[in-house]
């Protein structure tokens, strides 16, 4: 499964490398978009100094693992991008027929290598918040890799949701940058009803909020929470996919090929 | 062009609208998905007001809770009102399947501006009513309805605005390749510049002229910005401005298609 994995991101990544000037503008535009989404935040919290505790290094914090998180699912999962549309098209057969893990090949069917620069500025913004030390890095990287299984969770689940309504593509791909956008505010504002769907439905609290928690008040026991909140989250949002394969595998959708 | 011809424009221009109009409602889920999402967003921004409302430095601020959550609802609306072009411009113009279209008689553009129109016309009906309706639940305001009338007034100009920006930056997909990262700056720089997040007024003294004179204020802060009496512009002023920046992003999309069409057949 490795050895296919690694295949298939060696190949996606010579066919993007092959157009490098496209490569270079995207990069230069996912700088400026970042650049100036920070910029509205450093507005945000001069004229607000404090929410529940965070400030601007903590937001920023959680800025930067998003971007991360959010960079390293486009390299390597961009399929989930485009899941509900394939759905969509009927075009899960072809991957049906195939040997391999389904949801591993789906999503990585496809991949943004300007994802890259969301990687880069992420690690650049947890630089400058100045809020992760050294000894950190290792909790740091837990903390990423469950942020990437939770936004995983979200997009698969969300994408699925194409198995029974039409038309969904748009929603679903907008819904997965939503997402993005949710997870960079300052989280620590949510309380009640809202911190439950954060933990639930749209999972975005194991993607910053209990990660900055974790790595500004050092604890790993937090980090633990997180790391199984994430875990069971992907475990659901894969049954969930499987249900709505059930549907697609009973021929809910005719057509004919030309 | 004589009058019959005008009529038979005018006809077609209003199929399309009708048309639009239709298959934006027969799909509910998709409406409902998108109105859950503005709702979350909505309700996300709200919760961190409330908030930041509770601490004791707002004291000294002229805007209220109240104010600054409606503002922010009209805010988001202009973006959730307008329909998304953006991914269909650039399919046609990066594929350069636009040039089939060259074979009807009718203009590329005009057809996707009426298809535009309709949709938003659409999200006019089913998003303002629940909208209003939201700001009475979430913050006990029921706006009176001469405000209302404006807001929605304003709202759909500012639409029109948005969705001739995306027009513009789908067209540019043939130069670029990619489209949709372009327009994902144009929204980060509405946020900022626009106001979407922070009403304009509250802005350090040095942003505020590089804030008034784009066109972002006037998609974003501009409706919003009647919400808050402290900022009140004077509405006479207002729609002339907005209208202004339509003319203004008509003549710079048409400019850009000429010149990207040459460019295309050309190449053909």
């Amino acid at each position: 499964m490795i050895a296919y994995l690694a295949a298939l991101l060696r190949l996606q990544a010579q066919q993007v490398l092959a157009r490098p000037k496209v490569l270079l503008w995207r990069l230069f535009f996912r700088t400026s978009q970042h650049g100036i989404y920070l910029l509205t935040w450093a507005l945000f919290f001069y004229l607000v100094p404090t929410i529940n505790g965070w400030q601007l290094p903590q937001t920023m914090l959680g800025y930067g693992l998003m971007c991360v998180i959010y960079g390293l699912v486009g390299m390597m999962a961009n399929g989930l991008r485009f899941l509900a549309r394939d759905i969509g098209n009927g075009d899960l057969d072809n991957y049906l027929l195939q040997p391999k893990p389904l949801i591993l090949n789906l999503s990585c069917q496809q991949s943004d290598t300007a994802r890259l620069a969301d990687v880069v500025i992420g690690v650049a913004v947890i630089i400058i918040s100045n809020t992760v030390t050294l000894v950190q890095i290792p909790q740091l990287l837990l903390a990423i890799v469950g942020g990437v299984m939770a936004f995983v969770a979200f997009s698969l689940a969300f994408s699925s949701l194409a198995f029974w309504i039409n038309d969904f593509d748009e929603v679903a791909q907008q819904a997965q940058y939503d997402a993005f956008l949710l997870a960079v505010r300052p989280t620590a504002a949510y309380t009640g009803l809202t911190k439950f769907i954060m933990l639930t439905i749209l999972p975005v609290f194991y993607m910053t909020y209990l990660p900055v928690e974790s790595l500004v008040r050092p604890s790993w026991a937090m980090l633990g929470l997180s790391l199984l909140g994430s875990v069971l989250v992907l475990t659901l949002a894969c049954g969930f996919f499987y249900l709505g394969l059930k549907r697609y595998e009973s021929g809910n959708r005719f057509g004919v090929r030309s | 062009m004589n009058w019959s011809e005008h009529a038979r424009q005018l006809r077609l221009i209003t199929a399309i609208i009708a048309t639009a109009f239709t298959s934006q409602w027969q799909n509910k889920p998709r409406f409902i998905a998108r109105y859950l999402t503005l709702l979350v967003h909505t309700t996300t921004i709200a919760l961190i007001w409330r908030f930041i409302y509770t601490q004791d430095f707002t004291a000294t601020w002229s805007v209220t809770y109240q104010q600054m959550v409606l503002y922010f609802i009209v805010a988001q609306t202009v973006l959730f009102l307008s329909p998304r072009l953006i991914h269909a411009l650039e399919e046609d113009f990066r594929t350069q399947s636009v040039s089939y279209s060259l074979l009807r008689p009718q203009s590329y553009l005009l057809i996707r501006y009426s298809e535009a129109i309709g949709v938003l016309l659409a999200n006019t009906v089913f998003f303002l009513p629940v909208q209003y309706f939201f700001a009475w639940v979430l913050i006990d305001i029921v706006i009176p309805l001469d405000l209302a009338l404006l807001i929605v007034l304003l709202l759909f100009i500012a639409s029109l605005i948005h969705s001739l920006v995306q027009m513009i930056i789908g067209v540019m997909a043939y130069w670029l390749n990619d489209a949709v990262i372009l327009y994902r700056v144009y929204v980060k720089l509405l946020v900022l510049f626009g106001g979407m997040y922070l009403p304009t007024v509250l802005y350090p003294d040095w942003l505020q002229p590089f804030v008034f004179f784009g066109p972002l204020w006037g998609i974003v802060a501009m409706p919003a910005s009647v919400t808050l009496p402290t900022a009140a512009p004077s509405y006479a002023l207002l729609i002339p401005i907005m209208l202004l920046w339509v003319v203004a992003m008509l003549l710079l999309l048409r400019w850009l298609y000429r010149k990207t069409l040459h460019h295309i057949m050309v190449g053909a």
